[in-house]
């Protein structure tokens, strides 16, 4: 065959000419007996090799080879990753554990007790002629809508009316980035602070529990001030004051009672 | 291994192409166990560069860059057939054996042959092809790569993936024409 047309016929029958050269050739076959017998050739050898090819099917055994090695290959790669992963995660479990006992095991109850301490000191300075408080109020819903915008949180504040007591105003303050909400009560010149933070993991101990209702009070003395200390919900709540136990007693329970 | 695809999907991403990599690699080595062992470590290659892959949908053409190469390595270590140099000599070789009658290859197959002979002549035509044109028919007339894509995997210009497409088939018209009149 000499047809110069004949080096475009493979690239044709491939659509790999651009639109016009394909016309030109399309054309051509039309008239070209030899190019169209050349071109069915090699659509039927195309033809007979992809039926071939279809029909063909690589033996079983190959493939279990290639999937044994495959996952061979991968036991060789993962299992010492998969040590690894275990030997980090031991030593940050180990590590953690370690953390923890360091801030909350030993020095933990003496934080908090150097926090009682804080506390305690702080109250104390609201006493007679003390610090005047930032919200001076005898209203408790104005002081809970206080504190639940000055620190976010919320609580039911006593109005404390028992006792001859009445509430004096309210204030706030941060120690080792806890918030505090503080309560003044008075009855003639005794005080009552009420102490309210968040602190899930607060604990102390105190010399003596005492259930009110279904609240475990820890009661205790820091020098002079006899205090009593509970947790709910993720609140703690402290009070604190200078009269005897037993009044201590009766206005925590005033307190709980509100719950 | 790729973390993206994970172990599964290489196996049935990769696994999907074994026949039609298997029906290559027959082709290209000419020989059941030479196949065998070329996709075998074509497959431990790919599965141990599987991050390398970031597009499934080349998944095929990816492997058959790896068992090219891989033929590619062979061949130069163990046959120096793949190499380009031989190739005039071994056309004109070729030519001379196949006794080309250049109006001769008029032949009716479905008259003539039954569609399994015309596989076996086609196949056995196919063997005796240089390794490059075989290959050039291989990627085009059984795997349907482009002309662009068997470019890239052979590392030929455009120009030479049409010219040894071209070549490969005419070449293969003129074994069957000389097989048609023999038999």
């Amino acid at each position: 065959m000499s047809c110069s047309f004949r080096e475009y016929l493979s690239p044709y029958s491939d659509g790999e000419l651009d639109t016009r050269k394909a016309e030109e050739i399309q054309e051509h076959l039309e008239n070209c007996g030899l190019c169209r017998e050349e071109l069915n050739f090699m659509r039927q050898i195309r033809d007979s090799l992809q039926q071939r090819a279809a029909s063909t099917k690589a033996p079983f055994h190959l493939k279990e080879k290639i999937l044994s090695e495959t996952r061979q290959a991968e036991r060789k790669v993962f299992i010492p990753r998969w040590n690894f992963a275990r030997a980090a995660t031991l030593v940050a479990a180990v590590l953690f554990a370690f953390i923890l006992a360091f801030y909350y095991w030993p020095q933990g109850k003496d934080s908090f007790t150097d926090l009682v301490d804080t506390l305690v000191k702080y109250h104390a300075v609201y006493g007679p002629g003390g610090k005047s408080l930032r919200l001076e109020s005898s209203d408790s819903r104005e002081a809970a809508i206080w504190f639940k915008k000055k620190l976010g949180l919320e609580f039911s504040v006593p109005n404390a009316a028992f006792a001859g007591y009445s509430l004096k105003g309210a204030d706030a303050f941060e120690q080792e980035g806890r918030k505090f909400a503080y309560l003044k009560y008075q009855r003639d010149g005794k005080i009552v602070g009420y102490i309210i933070f968040k602190d899930s993991a607060f604990s102390i101990d105190l010399p003596e529990t005492v259930t009110v209702g279904k609240i475990k009070l820890q009661v205790g003395k820091k020098g002079e001030t006899n205090l009593a200390v509970w947790k709910k919900e993720g609140l703690v709540y402290l009070i604190l004051t200078n009269e005897n136990r037993s009044e201590l007693l009766e206005y925590a329970q005033r307190c709980i009672e509100l719950f | 291994m790729n973390k993206l695809f994970g172990k599964k999907t290489f196996e049935k991403q990769a696994l999907d192409h074994l026949d039609s990599l298997y029906f290559g690699a027959l082709k290209l080595t000419g020989h059941r166990e030479d196949a065998e062992d070329l996709v075998q470590e074509t497959y431990q290659k790919a599965f141990n560069h599987f991050s390398q892959l970031k597009d499934l949908e080349k998944c095929r053409l990816w492997l058959y860059r790896i068992m090219i190469n891989t033929w590619k390595n062979w061949s130069t270590k163990r046959f120096r057939e793949f190499s380009p140099d031989n190739l005039e000599e071994w056309e004109g070789s070729m030519t001379q054996s196949a006794d080309v009658k250049p109006q001769s290859h008029q032949m009716d197959p479905e008259a003539d042959l039954i569609r399994k002979e015309l596989w076996e002549a086609v196949e056995s035509a196919l063997t005796r092809l240089h390794p490059n044109y075989r290959m050039a028919v291989i990627l085009s007339d059984i795997e349907g790569f482009s002309y662009k894509e068997i470019s890239e995997l052979m590392e030929w210009p455009m120009g030479t993936v049409m010219s040894r497409l071209s070549r490969a088939r005419s070449l293969l018209a003129r074994i069957l024409t000389t097989y048609k009149e023999e038999t």
